[in-house]
């Protein structure tokens, strides 16, 4: 999968503060979910391209 | 049922493909386990929070790491009650695998392509996960509105809007240029109006769609 995306294109979410703090836990419980949003005018209508989680991921697939 | 996607992408699902492989990359195969699963609008019907439960369980279980009664447990519901097991039985084998290591991430992209009853048990479930292991780390991507429900389980939740630059945006364009198989149809002025004008327009639609109240949103 990550042969497929495009290189630094969405990289800076994985350096923000909110990131780094909510990987290592530092904030506790409380701060244990993130919750990233895209605008469905960018996302969906325009420039979707599908996309997912890598093959070592393991997404299921027997429905 | 939760298909595979693939190709290029600016999205949410972009940055939720990244952080899997980030989490990854930390982890070094040690003692970190990463399980994931994408929502799919096509499939509202047979996306089920228990199903979904039963994807992330699955990746959990087929860890070595995971304690053989857990995977007894898995067994024998399946085997009794087929691939309809109950929600709150999935729930409760999700968080024997997770008692078992010592940190498990779990990422669901696209919530918003969820029908809303199976993603409010689904958050439900997430949270009575959270209440059991607190180390384990939760995160969803999907549009704005969804928001609305996720504060309702998780009060401090941390919300990141994601949304393109223009920069980013012309460097996938640029890239789909590259593989672009119709070459006769392309001139130099045409591919230079592709590059300036598309990522205006979006940026421009970005701002837009951010200030439209979430009902029309829903609707775009």
């Amino acid at each position: 999968m990550r042969t497929e995306r495009l290189d630094d294109v969405g990289n800076s979410l994985l350096e923000t503060n909110e990131f780094r703090k909510w990987r290592s836990g530092e904030d506790g419980v409380d701060k244990a979910v993130l919750f990233c949003y895209g605008s469905p005018g960018v996302g969906k209508t325009f420039l979707r391209q599908v996309t997912g989680v890598p093959e070592e991921a393991g997404i299921i697939t027997d429905g | 049922m939760f298909r595979r996607k693939r190709g290029l992408s600016l999205t949410a699902s972009n940055i939720s493909s990244l952080v899997i492989d980030r989490l990854y990359d930390e982890a070094g195969g040690g003692d970190v386990a990463v399980a994931g699963s994408y929502c799919d609008f096509r499939n509202q019907d047979e996306q089920t929070a228990a199903n979904i439960m039963g994807a992330i369980l699955k990746q959990l279980v087929a860890r070595e790491e995971i304690l053989e009664h857990v995977r007894a447990a898995h067994r024998k519901a399946k085997k009794e009650l087929g691939q309809s097991l109950r929600l709150p039985d999935m729930v409760q084998m999700v968080k024997w695998a997770v008692a078992t290591l010592p940190q498990v991430f779990i990422c669901i992209d696209a919530l918003d392509e969820c029908l809303p009853k199976h993603l409010l048990e689904l958050l439900g479930s997430l949270k009575d996960i959270l209440q059991e292991s607190p180390r384990t780390r939760i995160f969803v991507t999907g549009r704005p509105h969804v928001e609305v429900e996720i504060v309702k389980y998780f009060a401090a939740a941390i919300i990141v809007p994601i949304s393109p630059g223009r920069h980013e945006i012309k460097r996938y364009l640029e890239k789909k240029l590259e593989m672009d198989t119709m070459c006769d149809a392309m001139s130099d002025n045409l591919r230079a109006d592709i590059l300036r004008i598309i990522p205006e327009r979006i940026s421009e639609m970005c701002v837009e769609a951010s200030t439209v109240p979430t009902p029309c949103l829903i609707l775009c």
